[in-house]
């Protein structure tokens, strides 16, 4: 019977470990087909994510909601020059004007400031939230002790 | 009506203080004219009931209903409010007989009877008057020459009233039998059907006579010499009876009931002139006297009535062993000696501090077991207990007495000296058990008060506030306590001891379970207790609004709402409280502050609360706890927050985006 568990909770982990070994593999699939096709939109994309990539970094959340937010808005912020290395022909040499345009730099890279600063304002706005919850509901708390002890008297406590 | 304030008894009969009719006045009692005012032809008069003596209550109603022309009955009665006594007393209402009295008691004699009047008038009328009251179990016990009554135009007579007083109360020893006279006068009892034909014997012989037999006699000098002589022989001394009346007289004189003759010997002996007579054993004679007190006693009864008159003395004989070898070679009564022997092993069991009278008292009574019990200074037959435990409790002294002699089984052990199986002493000894046990407990409505009700069934409440106002029936009470209490007579606490054994006695529902909170000392719940009882008691009897006791337990009503823990509870019946006005009604009143399942509600609801408080404690000390918590709360809230933020704004930049590429 152990046997026959330990023999399963093995299956099930290389189950697991297939999974992601398929995801990795699909993901390394895909970027060496984006790399053999379109070059230069790599290039754009590795330029441009670097601050998603340093905000995985400093991430320390188990869930990676600061990571996903910049992730997010800065993926956003790469639709603009990526639609303009397309029109510059989605060459090599298209990806290194736009590279060079410093209002692109200050689109990708503004884009992830604006994720990280939503995140910290979210943070921020969760904490008062919460303390207005708490405050409130004490608040109701004590009302309702109160009421028992007027009710009822001292005994009840509250 | 003459002059002076006419009292109406039974909404019907009309009697004043100044119209008296002395012809029918008792030893204790004045006789009134009393008009009917329905048929005012009909003569009446009507007997106030002295207040210290209970009238026999219990046979009011069964004689009013019953017409007999040789029986005295009642045709109403009533509790009125007597000037003369300036206080309520019993009224009884009787026809009058239209006669005289047979002897009048102021002079004491009369013409002596010829044998015809007396054997076909006195004798027949007598034995149905008597046949009347024995088909229903009822006894005269006041037959004596002074309250018979002659018939108008008849030659029957009528048996007097025999209800205004206790039983026996009233009759001279010489028209008891000895066990009998050996009782006080008031602790004679019921007695028998044998009783009454004992006094009718005796009243006979004073009709021939024409004179008391015993006249120039005490009291004593008579029972002394019928205990000595037998009853026939000191009653006829002197007298030639008729021979035919002879046989008679010694039939109903005969001492030992066993012997005496019966209603149906009687009824024989009228129809036939002549009765086989009974063979009558004399009292056993010891062969040698037992000297007691100085004085040599030569029979069991003699010894019996010596050894009381002076325990000390008897003890004293009974440790020495000279009673004991008197008993056993002088006397040599082995039913006897078997019965001192039972009295002197239950002394022996029974606490060994147990006082020398009463051991006296078993001896006593097993040497003479059909004389009364004897003990303390007192004679009581069985069935008289009551009105002389009333006497001895109006007394200075005397009912604690009684009422050690009821603890110490000396009626249980009456009974068991008695010969032969009778089948009234059953429910006697249950009786008897139950007594002890309300004599036993201390709560308001037990107690020696609690006996003077069920004993004396026509006693009032003796309660000091209302024993002028003459509380018979359960449904007086309440109007005398209002009177009571408008007079300002009644203290904080309307039902003190004896209004709650009157109760308990008269009306057992109104008090029952109620006797430990009227015997708290906790004033709510006295203060509940008494509003519960006096409600109840206005349920069932009105009046429907006694205006002072209503607002005295008014005063009582906050402190029974303080019973209860909800201030809302408490604000709401203090209002209904205050609405309450000029409302009378009791059981309303308790119904506000006591209404059933409210205090059990309010206590199931402080229960709850106490909860919900224990519940409110804990969610403020876990909303403390979470304080440490928040910051990663608040990551998690915001982090999602900020990736559904991100999410709205990654699109709409996406869209500009596309836009602007165009």
């Amino acid at each position: 019977m152990a046997h026959r568990t330990a023999t399963t909770a093995r299956g099930a982990t290389k189950a697991k470990r297939g999974g992601f070994g398929g995801l990795l593999t699909v993901g390394v699939l895909l970027g060496t087909a984006l790399v053999v096709t379109a070059l230069p939109l790599c290039v754009l994309l590795v330029a441009g994510m670097l601050p998603s990539v340093v905000a995985a970094l400093v991430d320390r959340h188990p869930r990676r909601y600061l990571t996903a937010s910049v992730a997010i808005i800065n993926l956003a912020g790469l639709v603009l020059p990526a639609l303009t290395l397309v029109k510059l022909g989605m060459s090599l040499a298209g990806a290194q004007q736009v590279l060079s345009d410093p209002r692109n730099w200050l689109i990708m890279f503004g884009a992830a400031g604006t994720g990280w600063v939503v995140n910290a304002a979210m943070l921020t706005l969760a904490r008062i939230i919460l303390g207005i919850r708490d405050e409130r509901e004490e608040r109701h708390l004590r009302k309702q002790a109160e009421q028992l002890v007027e009710e009822w008297g001292s005994e009840v406590g509250g | 009506m003459a002059g002076g304030a006419a009292a109406i008894v039974a909404g019907r009969y009309e009697i004043a203080p100044d119209v008296t009719a002395p012809q029918f006045a008792t030893p204790t009692q004045q006789a009134y004219r009393a008009i009917d005012t329905v048929r005012p032809a009909d003569p009446h008069f009507a007997l106030i009931c002295a207040p210290d003596l209970p009238p026999r209550q219990d046979l009011i109603e069964p004689l009013a209903a019953m017409h007999v022309d040789e029986l005295m009955t009642p045709r109403g009665w009533d509790v009125i409010h007597w000037p003369l006594l300036g206080r309520r007393c019993t009224v009884l209402v009787f026809p009058e007989p239209g006669g005289t009295r047979l002897v009048d008691p102021f002079v004491g004699t009369a013409a002596p009877m010829s044998e015809d009047e007396l054997l076909n008038a006195v004798l027949p009328s007598a034995v149905t008057g008597l046949k009347a009251l024995a088909g229903l179990g009822i006894t005269h016990r006041a037959i004596r020459p002074t309250n018979l009554y002659r018939r108008a135009g008849e030659r029957r007579i009528v048996l007097g009233e025999c209800l205004s007083m206790p039983p026996a109360a009233a009759q001279s020893v010489i028209y008891e039998p000895i066990e009998s006279a050996l009782a006080q006068p008031l602790g004679r009892g019921a007695g028998s059907i044998s009783d009454d034909l004992y006094a009718l014997g005796a009243t006979l012989v004073f009709l021939m006579m024409g004179h008391d037999p015993g006249e120039g006699m005490s009291d004593e000098e008579i029972l002394v010499e019928k205990i000595n002589r037998g009853s026939f022989a000191a009653l006829l001394t002197g007298a030639r009876p008729p021979t035919r009346m002879l046989e008679l007289i010694r039939g109903l004189l005969a001492d030992d009931p066993r012997e005496r003759w019966t209603l149906p010997d009687l009824d024989s002996w009228i129809e036939h002139r002549r009765l086989n007579a009974k063979q009558i054993v004399p009292a056993k004679r010891a062969a040698r006297p037992l000297d007691l007190g100085g004085q040599p006693h030569m029979t069991a009864r003699s010894v019996a009535r010596a050894m009381i008159s002076d325990p000390a003395e008897a003890a004293k004989s009974i440790r020495s062993g000279d009673f004991d070898a008197w008993l056993q070679r002088s006397l040599a009564d082995p039913e006897r000696s078997a019965a001192v022997a039972q009295a002197l092993a239950e002394a022996a069991n029974s606490d060994p501090s147990t006082p020398e009278a009463r051991v006296v008292a078993r001896v006593a009574m097993a040497l003479d077991p059909r004389a009364p019990l004897r003990y303390g200074g007192f004679a009581i037959a069985v069935d008289g207990i009551g009105p002389a435990l009333l006497e001895a409790y109006r007394g200075a002294a005397g009912a604690a007495t009684i009422a050690e002699a009821l603890m110490a089984r000396l009626p249980h052990f009456w009974l068991g000296v008695q010969s032969g199986f009778r089948p009234d002493h059953s429910p006697l000894l249950k009786r008897f058990d139950r007594l002890r046990q309300l004599l036993d407990d201390r709560r308001p409505g037990f107690g020696i008060e609690r006996l003077l009700y069920e004993l004396n069934p026509g006693l009032h409440c003796l309660s000091p506030p209302i024993e002028a106002d003459h509380a018979v029936e359960p449904s007086q009470l309440l109007p005398a306590l209002e009177r009571a209490c408008a007079a300002g007579r009644v203290g904080d606490n309307p039902i003190d001891r004896h209004v709650a054994a009157f109760i308990a006695a008269r009306c057992r529902a109104a008090i029952q379970e109620r006797h430990d909170d009227l015997a708290s000392t906790n004033p709510p719940q006295r203060s509940l207790a008494t509003l519960q009882v006096l409600a109840k008691l206005q349920t069932l009897y009105g009046p429907p609004a006694p205006a002072a006791l209503a607002e005295r337990m008014r005063g009582a009503l906050p402190l029974l709402v303080e019973r209860y823990r909800s201030s809302s509870r408490r604000a709401r019946m203090r209002a209904a409280i205050a609405n309450l006005g000029g409302n009378t009604n009791l059981a309303r009143m308790l119904a506000l502050v006591a209404s059933p399942g409210e205090l059990k509600r309010d206590e199931d609801e402080f229960q709850d609360a106490r909860a919900q408080g224990a519940a409110i404690r804990h969610s403020l000390l876990a909303l403390r706890a979470r304080v440490a918590t928040r910051p990663s709360e608040a990551a998690e809230l915001g982090g999602r927050l900020a990736v559904a933020a991100s999410i709205l704004l990654a699109w709409s930049a996406a869209l500009v985006s596309l836009v602007m590429a165009g």
